[in-house]
């Protein structure tokens, strides 16, 4: 509990009166300080500010990015004051059309709420409810202050786009899927025919080929089979621009090619390569869905000056024959060396390159000086084309384009070089 | 309701309050005259000090117009009887200045709370009208004796010593 400025004022004003009354010899103007002496000697005998008891309940507890929810503070007082509060937001959530502060006028034992709408602007697991409260007696003469932590937990997960075609894995995994496999065996896809032997099933004769030839042929299919696709993060840096950030254009890339390659019953698995190794080992079904949300929302650049290796990560989390999408904004060598590193020890590798570029033309020191912004395009440029000398698909993308067509123009680069 | 509004409603009941009470008393002539026209005025143009600087040095403004009646009712320019209107008026511009520095820029005022703050004022409003009107009584009241006046003496004193007892027991609790 603190006092108000008030209470030393009024007490100064009446003090003064009084004397002033006094050495003047002019007892009237006593009454101009009476009444801040009435105010003090009342406003003591009340009672202190009271504890005010808040609940903040959310209407959803998970939304994608971009939606609004509503949070309900409920605020409950023994005595009736005036309830000045601000509620503090994180980063990431904002208000929609409200201030975030209010005051509010309490009455005894009657519970009150307020609704406020909140916009999640950013992903990310929020801790919400941080309150920040000012109370007073009836009088304003002293004041207490209160803050009150987070409480309810909020999960943004990143938005998603809508994709009309997937990368395609150069390789299958043994387990039954929607892809079409490029061996031979039982399925459904028509491959090529061969002659018969000792224990085919007369039901896969070909006789159309076989009565031409007179020699029994059999049919052979592409059996279908699922792929294993990887999302490797590179989060050893980025370049971001307030609110927005070459991680966070990533993290959505990767909420959507999760989604995508997961609904053709693909197994995904997510590498966040950065200051801190994180992994998901790769698995299908909608709990792997939501595993791979929960990690997204976790990833974050962390600085760090060691210099890792593929070989940090376990093998389990990098499986063989698997398509790796690597979303990295190529800045930090350790990630650019360890996408070399993948290719050359046989990784199916595509890298999407969120371009940092538009961070650095808006960047708030002004405009960046061409010369250098040339050269590093340059050195950009010439950096895809050694990936692509190793067999890499590399797509430079912007946040503003869709993701579809930079999907699409790593599936043609690789339907040129496969 | 926005806070913003209701800052500048605050800002303009709280000027047209200064106005009229560091206004009031200049009306003499001479050297005295002119002081008490420097000290309203000073207080008018301090008044901004408190509204520009989210209310502080409130305490200036009061103590200007606070020197501006006492040099005007001891040099008999006023009235015994303004110090009622004085008091009140004071009081309140003293209210409405600290409402003004409490309310955050950018907040939604529920209407309870300022029915609430408005009950307040019109409180001690009249709380300062009836306390004054009482101690201009006194003031005509003639004491027969001096144990009488001594006793009665006591008895101020030891009503102006309670406030701040009562604020050291109250912290030594809390």
């Amino acid at each position: 509990m603190s006092r108000s400025p008030k209470l030393a004022l009024y007490a100064t004003l009446a003090a003064a009166s009084f004397i002033a009354a006094l050495a003047l010899g002019r007892p009237e103007l006593a009454g101009l300080g009476a009444p801040f002496a009435l105010v003090l000697a009342v406003g003591l005998s009340l009672p202190p500010p009271p504890r005010v008891e808040t609940t903040v309940r959310l209407s959803r507890e998970r939304v994608l990015e971009g939606e609004e929810i509503v949070a309900e503070l409920s605020f409950s007082a023994p005595e009736t004051c005036e309830l000045q509060l601000a509620l503090a937001l994180p980063r990431g959530i904002g208000s929609v059309d409200e201030p975030e502060s209010f005051v509010l006028g309490l009455r005894r034992d009657r519970p009150r709420s307020i609704p406020v709408s909140l916009g999640c602007e950013r992903w990310g697991a929020y801790q919400l409810g941080e309150l920040v409260l000012r109370t007073g007696d009836r009088a304003r003469l002293r004041l207490a202050d209160r803050r009150i932590k987070a409480s309810a937990v909020l999960r943004v997960y990143p938005s998603r786009e809508r994709l009309l075609a997937l990368v395609k894995p150069l390789e299958t995994q043994p387990f039954a899927g929607n892809r079409v496999s490029r061996t031979k065996a039982e399925g459904i896809e028509f491959a090529d025919i061969r002659p018969y032997v000792r224990g085919d099933r007369v039901r896969r004769i070909n006789w159309r080929a076989s009565s031409r030839d007179r020699v029994l042929y059999v049919n052979q299919q592409h059996p279908e089979r699922n792929a294993d696709v990887i999302l490797f993060l590179d989060n050893f840096a980025e370049a971001r621009q307030e609110s927005e950030g070459t991680l966070d254009q990533a993290i959505r890339a990767a909420a959507t090619l999760a989604d995508h390659y997961l609904a053709v019953q693909d197994r995904v698995g997510v590498v966040g390569f950065g200051g801190i190794v994180k992994w998901l080992t790769p698995a299908s079904g909608t709990l792997q869905a939501y595993r791979i949300a929960e990690a997204l929302l976790e990833t974050e650049v962390n600085f760090s000056y060691v210099w890792k290796r593929i070989d940090v990560l376990p093998p389990r989390s990098l499986t063989p024959q698997a398509l790796v999408i690597a979303l990295s904004p190529l800045l930090d060598e350790r990630g650019m060396y360890a996408l070399v590193d993948l290719r050359r020890r046989g990784f199916d590798l595509a890298v999407v390159d969120v371009s940092p570029i538009p961070f650095a033309n808006a960047s708030a020191g002004g405009a960046p000086d061409p010369q250098a912004l040339r050269l590093w395009r340059l050195w950009r440029e010439t950096l895809h084309l050694r990936y692509r000398e190793l067999g890499v698909a590399v797509t430079e993308w912007t946040g503003g384009e869709s993701l579809a067509k930079v999907v699409e123009e790593v599936g043609a680069f690789r339907r040129f070089v496969h | 309701m926005s806070s913003a509004y209701l800052r500048l409603a605050i800002a303009a009941v709280a000027l047209g309050v200064e106005t009229a009470l560091s206004v009031y008393p200049m009306r003499g002539d001479g050297k005295i005259g002119l002081l008490i026209d420097c000290l309203g005025a000073a207080s008018l143009f301090t008044l901004l000090v408190p509204l520009l600087w989210r209310g502080r040095g409130v305490w200036l403004p009061l103590l200007l117009l606070g020197a501006e009646y006492v040099t005007a009712e001891a040099s008999g320019q006023v009235g015994a009887g303004s110090v009622i209107a004085y008091s009140i008026g004071l009081i309140v511009l003293c209210e409405l200045l600290f409402w003004f520095a409490e309310l955050p820029r950018a907040a939604s005022v529920d209407a309870a709370a300022i029915g609430g703050r408005l009950f307040l004022l019109v409180s001690i409003g009249a709380a300062a009208a009836s306390l004054s009107l009482v101690a201009l009584f006194a003031t005509s009241v003639r004491l027969g004796s001096a144990l009488a006046g001594l006793l009665l003496g006591a008895f101020a004193a030891a009503a102006l010593l309670a406030i701040p007892l009562r604020l050291i027991r109250r912290h030594g609790r809390g």
